[in-house]
């Protein structure tokens, strides 16, 4: 018997703002912190096989570790900040991977968190478009941890908006070190509990949601147009 | 006189689904499961258990009852002496066009019997359907009782084969070679699948019609997602075929059938934790005489 494989990536901005104010030094912290919960939530559902991994963006984008890499062995890494947002070019790697042989018929819906505190720098829609040209990219729950008072501007809401592609979800905001480990941790524990959990526990994939439950089969339905329920149905 | 097949199923509610409270969203019906008449059919279906889909167990249930009632007027039009050619054609341009209406028309009647409350689509921005004369239901009701079909129909002269959607159908020959009578669909991925709720249903359907004659299996195997997605993969999962078979010419289809719904239950909780059906149906002659079944 197995489990079915639940990919978990986290997109991690390794961009020379990110030196200011101690914001690398949260971000490495925060999810450090966050990994043990992470490992304890994964057990508490023997029915998925988490594997976790992630790439660091700055000047070009770059996986940290090898793709699969279970979440009892994962390890984060500390990154350093410096360089350029190559977050365009992490979203097309990403969406090259999730692709066969990593992602087989019985893998669930992959998870993507975005952890960033501002604008890419290269061309964001091009490896967007990328990502989302691949089933398991347009499928893959696509959510945003978003560092400091840059972004929240409207520029970068916009790119959030169109990275999480679904109006009834909204980027956790972190503007200090205590909320962005909270927000990493609830991240890195329910959200991953929520997608790896029976049908039914998150809104479904028709009403607009990535997230379905992972028994739940998500009917093609040509010419449906239900919107989103509310968010606070989906946290 | 009788066909020599037999057929035997169980149906499981998922270990995730039990700790959730969740009923079994799958179903499963036989007609003839002894082989005494001429025809012998085997439908299952796997409702969707999403938010959306919140009477998937009643569409389940439905569209096995409605496959085994279709299959059964389908078989009988044609006359026993169809050629397989006709027989083909129809199976391919008639019969899931007669199966997805007469499941759209199941589903009107169940909801004019008991129509959606306000609480089914609290959740949701539209209000709650209902069933008005001369008008057709918007997907959204449909969507509420979706779900797949599989489907196999064995007669004295041929086996009707269908799937709409996900799960699975293996063949396994005496000789336990495992195989998949209908290719697999590799375009539908994370969790996305065609079911009797997509627009255009009928044109969905996988169809293949085998002449009993030549290599005809010992074993049909019909199975949803949940239990093929136990195993790592398809090599993994084509073996319980050949599992399946052994135990049935070894200890008989009394025993398999009184240890299937354990198996499965012990299958979807060290696996996928979803539903599991699976039905068999056996060719008694693929058997040692000593074997009895049924």
């Amino acid at each position: 018997m197995a489990s079915r494989p639940l990919h978990f990536i986290w997109l991690a901005d390794g961009s020379g703002s990110m030196r200011v104010e101690g914001k690398i030094q949260a971000l490495n912290h925060a999810i450090r912190e966050a990994i043990p919960h992470m490992r304890a939530a994964a057990q508490d559902n023997p029915h998925a096989a988490v594997f976790v991994n992630a790439i660091r963006f700055a000047d070009e984008a770059r996986w940290m570790g090898e793709k699969l890499t279970p979440v009892s062995e994962f390890r984060w890494q500390d990154i350093e900040a410096g360089g350029a947002t190559a977050m365009g070019e992490a979203l097309a790697m990403v969406g090259e991977a999730l692709q066969p042989p990593l992602m087989t018929d019985r893998a669930l819906p992959p998870v993507l968190a975005l952890v960033t505190d501002g604008l890419p720098t290269d061309d964001f829609q091009a490896g967007l478009n990328h990502l989302l040209s691949k089933p398991w990219g347009r499928q893959a729950l696509r959510i945003v941890v978003a560092i400091g008072e840059d972004s929240a501007s409207n520029e970068a809401q916009e790119i959030f908006r169109a990275f999480m592609g679904n109006d009834a979800l909204r980027p956790f905001h972190a503007n200090n070190p205590e909320a962005l480990a909270e927000q990493i941790r609830w991240v890195a524990t329910v959200v991953l509990q929520s997608v790896s959990s029976p049908a039914g526990q998150t809104p479904d994939q028709v009403a607009g949601i990535s997230a379905a439950g992972w028994t739940a089969s998500l009917p093609l339905l040509t010419g449906m147009h239900a919107a989103g329920p509310d968010e606070a149905d989906v946290w | 006189m009788s066909l020599r097949w037999t057929a035997l199923s169980a149906s499981v509610q998922g270990a995730s689904h039990e700790h959730r409270g969740q009923g079994n969203q799958d179903a499963v019906r036989l007609k003839n499961p002894s082989g005494a008449e001429d025809v012998l059919i085997l439908a299952i279906a796997d409702g969707h258990g999403s938010a959306r889909s919140f009477r998937s167990d009643r569409g389940s249930a439905l569209a096995a009852e409605c496959a085994l009632r279709e299959l059964r007027r389908f078989i009988r039009q044609l006359g026993p002496d169809a050629p397989l050619s006709r027989v083909r054609n129809r199976a391919v341009h008639r019969w899931p066009k007669a199966l997805v209406t007469a499941w759209k028309s199941a589903v009107r009647a169940d909801l004019a019997a008991r129509p959606f409350s306000q609480m089914e689509f609290a959740a949701f921005p539209e209000p709650p359907p209902v069933v008005k004369p001369g008008e057709e239901l918007p997907v959204s009701a449909y969507l509420a009782y979706g779900a797949t079909l599989i489907t196999v129909a064995i007669t004295r002269r041929y086996i009707l084969y269908s799937q709409l959607g996900d799960g699975d159908i293996l063949t396994v020959q005496a000789d336990g070679v495992v195989s998949r009578p209908l290719p697999k669909r590799h375009e539908f991925q994370a969790n996305q699948t065609v079911s009797l709720c997509s627009h255009h249903a009928h044109a969905e359907f996988q169809i293949r019609v085998d002449a009993l004659r030549g290599p005809v299996p010992a074993l049909i195997m019909l199975s949803t997602d949940g239990y093929a997605n136990c195993f790592g993969d398809d090599k993994d999962f084509f073996k319980v075929g050949g599992d399946f078979l052994s135990y049935l010419r070894s200890e008989g289809a009394a025993f398999v059938g009184e240890k299937l719904e354990t198996w499965l239950r012990q299958s979807s909780h060290d696996g996928s934790g979803d539903d599991i059906t699976v039905g068999l149906a056996a060719r008694a002659n693929a058997f040692p005489s000593s074997v009895r079944f049924g």
